[in-house]
């Protein structure tokens, strides 16, 4: 019988990105944010070590060496010489960030750090500790679609070295499933962020996601797979959590008849299962709010979003959770109440002219000429001639307007519909901070 | 109000002047200049509002007088006169009510609550208020109407619009000052800025870990030599050192292989001969100490003594001391016994003194059983007498009860009461049952009645029926008759028609039968039923007789009462309940009340039974010779003492025959115990007078002595024995150690022991020299330790003197300074890369800037999307913001825009405000919008004439009328324009408004007067009194007379109007917004009230734009004959005729004239003149 062959894949470890969008972390929360993406990264090679595992196989985004900086650098230098010393071999598929050739010459790579190739698929054969025998067919890749013939072809025909582990990685999905009869028994995959095994069986296909959360979109654990092959049955995957901050969002549908009080302990209890699940690690929240048409103008006047952002942070601060409550969002409602538009005021007019075709021509015509403008790159002066109050503006930030306008033109009427409406609706509070809350939930509508 | 009267007493020019019968609608007051018109209007503003700096100069009057006056108003029906008087700055004002009144009027009642400013702008005004529209905003008439961007849901359209307006400003911000946007971007710029060098500070780690590792290269090969160097000079060193160590040993391991010839001694045999020798010594000692220990112990046994006699009597002895115990419980017992008897004995004397008992316990026994009787049978009456006690009041309680509850009832015996109340529920029952019946036989009765009634009237039968069987026997006839005629004509001989009229005529017979049959079927079956209905309304009616009977016999049973027969009856069902459940208590009574009695026998038979018990009792204590009245309690007590002092007696007795017996064991066994004593020969002093324990304790003493002195012979006994065998022992050992000697001396192959010594003393030489050179070797080996292997260093020594040595020494020690000095330099290369690397990598600054862009690019896109947000819900608004300027106005600016087209006849159509701004704009009929101030003075005193006008009318519509006092607004009108601002004030003043008019017109006091309008002249001053200049009555039908001066006014009004829908009409097309106003489905707070619009009437259906008849008043000028070059007075020429050429507003006129130069020269300003081609055009 084979030996079993043991070995961890991790991919999309992004040494070279922050976390994004949370302007006003605390500082303790700003420090720990930052360095959770090291701290993962040294808990993959820890792990790696602690299970005596036969090779490490990371699967692209690894990190940008350019924009990652001395201390990536150090410490990927840092953990391949500890996994060197310990005889683990690693082989490194490059991604859409760290392509074959772009780990700087000044500081070579280790023998035992194998980087494929990205024109080419690379073929490396060795033997593990234990006698196993392992032909890791591999490919450096863009995250694009990968087609799985080019491997199949390096892998040749089944019933060859009945005792060979044949494994592939590359970093991007797989264009199509493998067929169930093929004998390759694994294909390691990256880039996707979201740890993901679209096909399981005697054959594996499986990306393990990032190893540490960076944005909302990726809420949830992270960590790596530790793969066990035997030669004869399926893989045995195993999931072994790596990060250091946990990121999850939830939404919550507001029923009318909840009181505030309901809600905040349903947000506790959430949080409180949250922080059970996730340990020592820091956990980050967003809360997103969801109310009918008839209740969500009353909870957005009375700024309900920011009594509880302000509530459930002062509770982070005083250690009662740890749950750092990023955001708490009022989903804008896809309609208004039935009878606002029909109401004779200001803001029954304001709603039937939003609803208008010709308001629509206005903005698209609006469209175009901002369009126009941020293509042809006018001067200002030129621009200021033509009576762009927008010509001030950096080039860039034109350019982010029109493809903001462009994007979602749906949303943002619909959400300048729900801004006009709550002035409107005679008891708006027209203090500083009412634009800004509105503004808040609008956005998250857009996006 | 009205004004009704205005009398000044004394104010500016005027003393004692009334103006009286003011007209309650229009009244024109005509003066020359200086005649005191604005003073007129002054004092009704300073009577109304009191002294104002503006108004102080007519004070003190020129004229003298007292300073004031008096309005005398109309209020509701009520006549009020208003006062107000001047003493120096001081005013005193008063409402006096006046007849008619019915209620106290006050001062906000009176200008229903209308300030001083907008009553002078609005109501009062003269020409230069007239002419200043911004006097008119600040007063509260200008939110009136400028009303548009405020007031609906308390939103203020203007605000909101600004609010997003400075968010967007904040957001864009402008060149000079960045708004969020800019400052974003501009942060954002700066941390790309910093990233860039902060990826340069990347590149400079990697050339340093390059560098870095160039330099480890380095020194790692320098460490190695540097370490040969050292090696090499450390073996030097050593070599020098151990020179001379190294020659001695050498020396050594000469002189050993020299030695090493010598004959070899066994191994070992020295040592054992030596220890050999050592054993005999040892054992000869042993045997001669163990010998002189046995005499010792020999000698010891014999001196000790021993008693033999003793010894033999030692088991008798033990088994009496044995017995001491048993002695010594003998005599204690025997002690106690006597003394318990003799306590018993003193207690049983003390007893027999203090009771002085006689009788045995056998005779005081007899009185135990009647005792027991007596006793028995008195408890039994105690209990009976507390159970009847209890019995008895249970019993009163029960009786209390069921009296109070009868009490309640107003009855003493609850059975009669119980019949009573039972016989009126059965009566009532009965009475409600009856009267039921009565009223079911009654309905019965009248329902047959009914029937009855019904049947009489079908007994005749109903028109209907009569009316078919008319019709029926008709027919019938009409057959019958056609028959006939029929077989008339068959007898004239058609007898082919003869069998047809008999057929005809049989027809008409049966049906003339057959309607007869069936009438007279119906009324029979009629007539039957009515007396079957009579008959059953006959017995109903007995039965009805007999239920009455039985009601008012009923009646007579029951008392009288007013309630109903319901409450009756419920009440009764009620006292009957409350009766019955009295039952329960009465039989609970009456078996207690059997109890007590029952109690009460048993208790009379127990006292019996007693007092029996008692008489044998006493005999009984006669019989004893005791007290008959002894209680029984006294004759327990004494039967007790008697039973007491036996049991003492008895008890005495038996201890001292107990104690006797103790005494004697005790004798016989104390004279067993001498006689021991005595043959065992032991002396024990005064032996017949010693205790028997004393002497067994000195024969115990004995037996432990001789016991002891055995014991110690015995032991030295067996001590000599061992001795003895040890000796036997070191004998044989020494016989073999001699043996063993031989055999060794032997093995060695010397003769004695002396030639061994010899050969042993070579051997001891030579094992010093080893000693010493294996010390010498390890010194050597332990001075070169690690530096290098021993081969090493004797390669070094071998063939070398120190000098060579020393030189090869100074050689490397100069190659390992050079080395170590690079080394040195090297190490601080590497360590300030180190340092400068480690600092690069503990750096956060990359990763706070990557955040920090990250999030500054977050927010960046978040306020693009604010700001489009914030941008297109300000185009909505923009468009609301249009839709209330074209079609929204307020409800005050579309009455001016009315009144603004009556004033220019159309040319100007409507009055409208920006929603953004206070002020008004006009429209023509074009559809051109032109700001107030580029109008002529003549048509912007008619917009703002309209704009008073309107006020007016929405004040009015909210409950405020005062009296409009207008001083010469008219002075800058043309002919054409006053008149028609003549016939809107004469309509306005129809309308329910009171207008009075100051004018030093002559022409315009004429055009009012040829209106119909009564026209006063001012006195000259001094004056008391105005002039009527009526000229004629204006009762006589006014509106016969302006009708026949052209068009009414009423139609000039429809006529603007239709013009102005068709206006509207246009504009709607042109906007869409206005169409889609125009379906308002529902309404959730009511605007405020416009106007009703009168229908208009469609003025034609083609699609353009209806022609605005601008220039029908030219038309009318010239039809009126009114020449261009009119001097103000041509309405004075108006004439009947001048109707018949009247042409409605709405139809195209295409006659066209040249305004007058009079009125551009007058006008002074820029006038709207027409081009060749009929277009018009503005000059500057």
């Amino acid at each position: 019988m084979p030996a079993a062959i043991r070995f961890l894949h991790a991919a999309d470890l992004h040494l070279e990105g922050a976390f994004r969008g949370l302007a006003d972390a605390p500082t303790a929360v700003r420090d720990r944010l930052l360095e959770a993406p090291f701290l993962a990264a040294q808990r993959v090679f820890e792990t790696a070590l602690a299970e005596n595992v036969d090779f490490v196989l990371l699967c692209g985004d690894v990190l940008r060496p350019r924009d990652a900086g001395p201390r990536a650098l150090k410490l990927l230098q840092k953990h391949f010489d500890r996994l060197g010393a310990a005889g683990v071999r690693i082989f490194w598929v490059g991604g859409a960030v760290d392509p074959p050739g772009s780990w700087p010459e000044t500081l070579p790579l280790p023998e035992h750090v194998t980087v494929l190739p990205g024109e080419r698929v690379g073929v490396e054969s060795f033997s593990t500790r234990e006698g196993g025998f392992v032909r890791l067919i591999g490919r450096s890749g863009d995250g694009q679609p990968v087609k799985r013939e080019a491997f199949e072809r390096m892998a040749g025909k089944p019933g060859g070295k009945g005792d060979e582990a044949i494994i592939v990685a590359a970093h991007g999905p797989l264009a199509s499933d493998p067929p169930p009869e093929t004998h390759i028994a694994y294909w390691a995959l990256g880039g996707a962020h979201r740890r993901a095994t679209p096909v399981r069986g005697r054959v594996a296909v499986h990306d393990s996601g990032t190893t540490q959360a960076r944005s909302f979109a990726e809420t949830g654990q992270h960590g790596v797979t530790l793969v066990t092959l035997d030669g004869v049955s399926k893989p045995q995957l195993k999931f072994l959590p790596v990060d250091d901050v946990r990121v999850f969002g939830e939404t919550l549908e507001l029923a009318p008849t909840l009181t505030r009080r309901e809600l905040r302990r349903h947000i506790d209890d959430r949080m409180s299962a949250q922080a059970a699940t996730a340990g020592n690690r820091l956990c980050v929240a967003r809360w997103r709010l969801s109310a009918s048409p008839d209740l969500a103008p009353a909870l957005r006047r009375h700024h309900l979003t920011d009594q509880l952002l302000t509530e459930l942070r002062q509770a982070f601060n005083r250690g009662d959770t740890k749950v750092w409550t990023a955001e708490v969002a009022l989903h804008a409602p896809r309609q208004m109440p039935a009878d606002w538009r029909e109401e004779d005021s200001f803001r029954g007019d304001f709603l039937r002219s939003m609803a208008e075709r010709k308001l629509s021509e206005l903005l698209a015509g609006r469209r175009g000429l901002i369009a126009a403008e941020a293509e042809s790159d006018q001067t200002e002066s030129a621009s200021a001639a033509e009576g762009d109050e927008f010509a001030h503006l950096p080039a860039d930030v034109r350019r982010l307007i029109q493809r903001r306008m462009s994007s979602h033109p749906r949303d943002l009427k619909r959400n300048a519909a729900l801004l006009g409406a709550d002035l409107l609706s005679g008891d708006a509070d027209y203090s500083h901070a009412a634009p800004l809350t509105h503004a808040t939930g609008y956005q998250e509508a857009a996006s | 109000m009205k004004l009704d009267r205005l009398n000044i007493r004394g104010f500016g020019v005027w003393r004692d002047f009334a103006l009286e019968d003011i007209s309650g609608e229009a009244e024109i007051i005509y003066g020359e200049n200086e005649a005191g018109k604005t003073t007129l209007l002054e004092f009704v503003r300073a009577v109304l509002y009191g002294l104002s700096p503006a108004r102080e100069k007519y004070l003190p009057p020129v004229s003298g007088g007292r300073p004031g006056g008096e309005l005398t108003v109309n209020v509701s029906g009520g006549r009020y006169e208003v006062c107000r008087y001047f003493e120096g700055p001081v005013s005193r004002a008063e409402i006096r009510s006046q007849e008619g009144a019915v209620r106290r009027l006050t001062w906000d009642t009176l200008l229903g609550d209308i300030d001083e400013a907008t009553f002078n702008n609005v109501f009062a005004v003269g020409l230069r208020e007239l002419q200043e529209l911004a006097t008119l905003n600040d007063t509260e008439a200008g939110a009136l109407l400028y009303n548009l961007a405020s007031g609906f849901d308390r939103v203020s359209l203007v605000d909101v619009s600004r609010n997003l307006q400075r968010m967007k400003a904040d957001l864009v911000g402008t060149k000079e000052k960045p708004g969020k946007l800019g400052r974003l971007s501009e942060r954002r710029d700066e941390l790309k800025e910093e990233l860039r060098i902060l990826s340069l500070a990347s590149e400079e780690w990697l050339r340093l870990a390059g560098q870095h590792a160039a330099v480890e290269r380095e020194i790692e090969k320098l460490e190695r030599d540097s370490r040969a160097y050292e090696t090499e000079s450390r073996r030097l060193d050593l070599a020098r050192a151990i020179l001379p160590r190294w020659q001695e040993r050498e020396k050594t391991r000469k002189r050993l292989t020299e030695l090493a010839t010598t004959p070899d001694v066994p191994a070992g045999a020295v040592a054992r001969l030596t220890e050999i020798n050592e054993q005999i010594d040892g054992i000869k000692q042993t045997i001669a100490g163990q010998d002189a220990e046995m005499s010792e112990l020999t000698r010891q046994a014999k001196a000790i003594p021993l008693n033999e006699k003793l010894w033999r009597e030692t088991p008798r002895i033990e088994a009496l001391a044995d017995q001491r115990g048993w002695f010594a419980t003998l005599a204690e017992q025997a002690e106690t016994a006597e003394h318990e008897a003799r306590r018993l004995e003193a207690e049983l004397a003390q007893r027999k003194n203090r009771s002085g008992v006689t009788a045995t316990p056998e005779k005081l026994g007899a009185l135990r059983g009647p005792l027991r009787e007596y006793k028995e049978t008195g408890a039994e009456v105690k209990r009976l007498r507390r159970r009847l006690a209890e019995s008895e009041r249970e019993e009163a309680a029960q009786r209390q009860a069921a009296a109070d509850s009868l009490a309640e009832q107003e009855t003493d015996d609850l059975n009669e009461a119980l019949k009573r109340a039972g016989q009126r529920v059965s009566l009532l029952r009965r009475r409600a049952k009856c009267e039921d019946r009565l009223a079911e036989l009654e309905e019965q009765a009248a329902g047959l009645r009914e029937e009855g009634q019904s049947l009489v009237e079908r007994v005749i039968a109903p028109p209907w029926v009569l009316l078919a069987l008319g019709i029926f026997f008709s027919c019938s006839a009409v057959l019958l008759g056609m028959g006939g005629f029929s077989f008339i004509l068959a007898l004239a001989g058609s007898w082919d028609l003869a069998t047809q009229g008999i057929f005809l005529m049989l027809l008409g017979f049966v049906g003339i039968v057959g309607t007869y049959l069936l009438r007279q079927g119906y009324e029979r079956q009629a007539a039957r039923q009515l007396d079957e209905v009579s008959e059953q309304l006959r017995l109903a009616e007995a039965d009805v007789d007999d239920a009455e009977e039985e009601l008012h016999a009923i009646e007579s049973r029951l008392p009288y009462s007013s309630q109903p027969l319901d409450e009756q009856l419920a009440g009764a069902q009620k006292e009957l309940e409350e009766l019955e459940q009295l039952v329960p208590l009465e039989t609970q009574r009456q078996a207690t009340q059997s109890n007590s009695h029952q109690i009460r026998q048993e208790a009379a038979a127990a006292t019996r039974r007693m007092k029996a018990a008692q008489e044998k009792w006493r005999a009984q204590l006669r019989a004893l010779g005791l007290s008959p009245r002894m209680r029984p309690s006294q004759a327990v007590k004494l039967i007790r003492s008697a039973e007491k002092m036996s049991e003492l007696t008895r008890r005495a007795k038996s201890l001292r025959e107990e104690a006797d017996d103790r005494r004697g064991q005790i004798t016989a066994l104390a004279d067993r115990v001498r006689n021991t004593a005595t043959g065992v020969g032991v002396e024990i002093l005064d032996i017949e007078d010693a205790q028997p324990l004393v002497i067994i304790d000195r024969l115990l003493e004995a037996i432990a002595a001789n016991e002891a002195s055995s014991q110690e012979r015995e032991r030295l006994r067996e001590e000599i024995a061992a001795i003895r065998k040890r000796r036997s022992t070191e004998r044989k050992k020494l016989k073999q150690s001699l043996i063993r000697k031989k055999q060794t001396l032997k093995s060695a192959k010397v003769a004695s022991e002396a030639e061994l010594s010899h050969r042993l003393a070579l051997h001891e030489e030579a094992g010093r020299l080893r000693t010493s050179e294996e010390e010498l070797t390890l010194e050597f080996l332990s001075a070169i330790d690690d530096v290098c292997s021993e081969d090493e260093i004797e390669q070094i020594l071998h063939g070398h003197d120190e000098a060579e040595l020393d030189a090869r020494y100074d050689a490397v020690l100069a190659d390992f300074d050079r080395v170590h000095s690079r080394l040195k330099s090297l190490y601080e290369r590497r360590g300030g890369a180190s340092q400068q690397m480690k600092t690069m990598v503990e750096g956060k600054r990359l990763q706070e800037a990557q955040f920090e862009l990250a999030c500054i690019t977050r927010q960046l896109t978040d306020a693009v999307d604010e700001l489009l947000t914030i941008d297109t819900a300000l185009a909505g608004l923009h468009r609301v913001k249009s839709l209330y300027e074209t079609s929204r106005q307020p409800a005050t600016l579309m009455r001016a825009s009315e009144f603004l087209a009556m004033l220019t006849r159309g040319r100007y159509l409507r009055v409208w405000t920006p929603l953004t701004e206070e002020t008004v704009r006009v429209e023509d009929a074009k559809g051109q919008s032109l700001p107030v101030d580029v109008l002529s003075t003549g048509a912007r005193e008619q917009v703002f004439l309209a704009l008073r006008l309107a006020l007016i009318e929405n004040y009015a519509e909210r409950g405020v009328r005062l009296p409009v006092i207008l001083d010469d607004v008219l002075v800058n009108f043309d002919e054409i324009r006053a008149k028609s601002a003549i016939e809107t004030l004469c309509e306005f003043a129809k309308s329910g408004h009171q207008l009075l008019f100051y004018t030093c017109h002559l022409r315009l006091a004429e055009m009012f007067r040829e209106r119909g309008v009564n026209v006063r002249r001012l006195p000259a001053r001094g004056g008391t009194k105005a002039q009527t200049l009526r000229a004629e009555s204006v009762s006589n039908s006014q509106e016969t007379r302006l009708a026949s001066k052209g068009p009414s006014s009423k139609t000039l009004i429809a006529g603007y109007r239709r013009a102005f829908a068709a206006k509207r009409q246009w504009l709607a097309a042109w906007w869409p917004a206005a169409s889609y106003v125009k379906p308002r489905p529902k309404r959730k707070s009511p605007p405020p009230e416009p106007r009703p619009t009168p229908p208009v009437p469609q003025p034609d259906r083609t699609p353009e734009p209806t022609p605005i008849p601008e220039d029908t008043w030219f038309d009318l000028e010239r039809i009126a004959g009114v020449s261009s070059s009119g001097n103000g007075h041509a309405g004075r020429h108006f004439t009947a005729d001048s109707s018949a050429k009247w042409t409605p507003p709405t139809a195209p006129i295409h006659v066209r004239s040249q305004p007058s130069e009079r009125d551009s020269s007058r006008d002074g300003i820029a006038e709207d003149a027409w081009s060749s081609k009929g277009e018009l055009v503005r000059t500057a």
